[in-house]
């Protein structure tokens, strides 16, 4: 076999014009099928790595609705709590849980000069979630822990934020009253999606600074709890927060800001009963591999939780969808080179004539002649495979080139569109390559069964 | 060395002629171990069909033809294609040489497709090179066959021809190419050759002196042999 090879790279040099020219196509169609192939892969490493992270999901609690006509009544929703908790942690591929719990009193914001330069006034939607989801994610993660408790602390009276010790304020009561004390500011973190959306397009909708991530870290927002612009509390009290921003990440609220769970609780059971200390309205599951994820979800839904769909399966669906129709063109073209191969080959077959009767005449069996050929063809292939990669990797980079310099900011803007993977490589050059081997199949089965003797007396 | 016996082999011909071309009608003949044989005959009368067959390029006849002890009809592709790379050797007129390759890569040609035992590239070198001084063109190493003249090229052939020592060589109109001084030092060569090593000669020729050097002459018309015997009778 080895002495072959020697044959086929010397056809490989002579009749290097040729095979330039038949492997036009291949490169074409190779250059589309990696480029569409690392596009999808490159799209899905965003969609689903950053926008709908798939190794977790978010457990519900099963609510069970009736519907009547357009509208769909709520008849029982069970609460999450920590026996359901245990339950989760008890499910085969789950490597941790992560009670989340909503504030269920109103709270307003009012802040926002530092940014913005006006002070705004919002309502805020407010989600607790355990610290240890967080933990180590961003520097500066250990500061997301609840604070102690202002109602067990006597509060030391001040004028002015340097009189207090280092890290706290100086500001209004917890409720309320005359005077300034000494408080600790309540850690928030908040997500980088709300980020995205709004340096995206919000931004520029309103003609706003762009924000920078490491800029808003330490900023902070004035928080009244049971509070509502439109709504007043159950008890007729507010409790007087300020909030400091400690970071980002993607398991806080993707609209609104993300207190520690602990921190949570201490409000509603403020506001509302002491079971609503462990009264959680969603359950974070990480989940050991993303391989696992449907199952997982299955052996959540048996248990009779409910698991949220974020919408990941679709935006995989949809990428799958859109791969697999690029892929199939990009087969269409190549499919279509293997035919101009084709032709090529049985151009040099009947060119050849005379050095295949000579290899026959000297001793080559007709087995031998062909494993030439296809040898000769599938050299082409990965030749021509690799250039079609190189060209479609060259293609990309100037596309990610383009989008830098050229497109305006949108959310999730990635710095690049594609992924080229190892496997990816491979499978081009593989796909080259057999459909260069199948193109020459037919011309190759000629040559070995051409009559030498005819060739060889000069007929 | 070669054993025929009512050799039978007709061309089926396509278009406008279709039809059986029967070109030999059963054909005779013995050439033993050793022996220096012409076989002659008009131009189309079959000596290069009845060649080809010798020579394992065409199993598609009826009648007995054994070569070496084997029965060539019997042997499969596989079968064949060692016969043609070790029993015997070909020399075609037309030199049929590589001109890619260099001429020790055209005389080492058959050790690529020899199955039993590789030889690495040193050693095929080696025997491409000592053959070259054996057919005498030594001084035509590491050039190209394009370089060469006639029966320089010729040369070449016969060399490729012995590179796995074959027990037959088999020529069609080695001479037919060349010069008359050409085609006599040719001549000369397979003579020496025969003389030194034992190789059995199978020489298409219409070269009369060929005929006149040669041990055993088979004439071939109309498709059978004609007249079997020594040079000399027919020169007679
Ligand atoms: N492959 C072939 N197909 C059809 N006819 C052939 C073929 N080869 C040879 N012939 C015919 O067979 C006859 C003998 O040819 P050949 O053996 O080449 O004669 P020679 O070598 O004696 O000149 C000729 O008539 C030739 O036309
Ligand atoms: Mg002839």
């Amino acid at each position: 076999m080895s002495s072959l090879g020697a044959i086929v790279r010397g056809n490989l040099r002579n009749n290097a014009v040729h095979f330039a020219l038949a492997s036009v196509g291949v490169i074409v169609g190779i250059a589309a099928f990696a480029f569409f192939l690392a596009l999808g892969a490159g799209v899905r490493e965003v969609v689903l790595g950053k926008i709908f992270p798939l190794d977790q999901l978010e457990v519900i609690a099963k609510s069970m609705t009736l519907d009547v006509g357009p509208v769909s009544l709520g008849l029982a929703s069970d609460v999450l709590d920590e026996k359901a908790a245990e339950q989760l942690r008890g499910v085969a591929g789950v490597r941790g849980v992560y009670p989340k719990m909503k504030l269920t009193a109103p709270a307003i914001g009012l802040g926002g000069k530092q940014i913005i330069g006006n002070d705004i006034r919002t309502e805020l939607i407010i989600d607790g979630v355990d610290p240890a989801l967080v933990q180590g994610e961003f520097s500066g993660s250990d500061q997301f822990r609840v604070v102690p408790d202002p109602l067990a602390t006597t509060p030391t009276a001040c004028a002015a934020d340097s009189a207090c010790p280092k890290d706290m304020y100086c500001g209004k009561p917890y409720r309320g009253g005359p005077g300034k004390v000494c408080r600790d500011y309540v850690p928030v973190i908040a997500s980088p999606h709300m980020l995205e959306i709004y340096n995206g397009s919000l931004r520029r909708a309103y003609n706003l600074p762009r924000l920078n991530p490491d800029f808003l870290i330490g900023v902070t927002l004035d928080m009244q709890v049971g509070a509502s612009m439109v709504q007043a509390a159950e008890k007729d009290e507010l409790l007087y927060e300020k909030l400091k921003l400690v970071g980002f990440s993607d398991k806080a609220v993707p609209l609104g800001v993300t207190l520690p769970l602990s921190q949570v609780a201490r409000y509603n059971v403020h506001f509302g009963a002491p079971e609503a200390a462990t009264r959680y309205h969603s359950i974070i599951v990480k989940i050991e591999s993303k391989d696992q994820v449907a199952a997982v979800a299955k052996a959540i839904e048996e248990l009779g939780f409910e698991v949220t769909d974020g919408g990941a399966e679709q935006a995989g669906f949809l990428i799958s969808v859109f791969v697999l129709v690029f892929s199939l063109l990009s087969t269409i073209i190549v499919g279509i080179a293997a035919v101009n191969i084709m032709h090529v080959f049985f151009m040099l077959v009947y060119e050849r004539q005379r050095e295949i009767g000579i290899m026959r005449a000297v001793g080559a069996r007709r087995s031998d002649i062909q494993r030439i050929i296809l040898g000769e063809a599938a050299c082409v292939g990965l030749i021509a495979g690799a250039i079609g990669v190189g060209l479609a990797y060259a293609t990309s980079r100037v596309f990610d080139y383009v989008s830098a310099q050229h497109l305006p900011d949108f959310p999730y803007k990635p710095e690049t569109y594609f992924a080229f993977s190892v496997d990816l490589v491979a499978l081009a050059l593989g796909f080259a390559a057999g459909f260069c081997v199948l193109g020459a199949w037919l011309p190759a089965r000629r040559a070995a069964r051409m009559d030498p003797a005819a060739v060889l007396t000069g007929r | 060395m070669i054993r025929a016996r009512g050799i039978r082999k007709s061309y089926r011909l396509a278009g406008a002629r279709a039809g059986e071309l029967p070109v030999l009608r059963g054909v005779d003949f013995d050439v033993e171990d050793g022996e220096f044989a012409a076989v002659i005959g008009r131009s189309g009368s079959g000596k290069s069909t009845l060649l080809a067959l010798l020579g394992g390029l065409d199993s598609d006849y009826s009648g007995e033809l054994k070569v070496a002890g084997k029965d060539l009809r019997t042997l499969s592709d596989a079968e064949l294609s060692a016969y043609r790379n070790a029993t015997i050797g070909f020399v075609f007129q037309a030199f049929h040489l590589l001109d890619h390759l260099s001429c020790e890569d055209n005389v080492a040609l058959p050790a690529l497709f020899r199955v039993d035992g590789k030889e690495s590239k040193e050693a095929r070198l080696t025997r491409a090179r000592e053959l070259m001084d054996t057919v005498g063109i030594a001084d035509k190493i590491g050039a190209r066959p394009g370089t060469l003249s006639g029966g320089q090229k010729q040369r070449l052939a016969i060399a490729r021809a012995l590179y796995h020592r074959p027990k037959l060589l088999i020529c069609d109109e080695p001479t037919g190419n060349l010069d008359s001084a050409s085609a006599a030092a040719i001549i000369a060569l397979f003579r020496r050759l025969r003389d030194e090593s034992g190789v059995t000669l199978t020489i298409v020729t219409h070269d009369p002196t060929i005929a006149a050097a040669a041990d055993r002459v088979i004439e071939i018309r109309d498709g059978v042999v004609e007249l079997a015997g020594g040079g000399e009778e027919v020169q007679a």
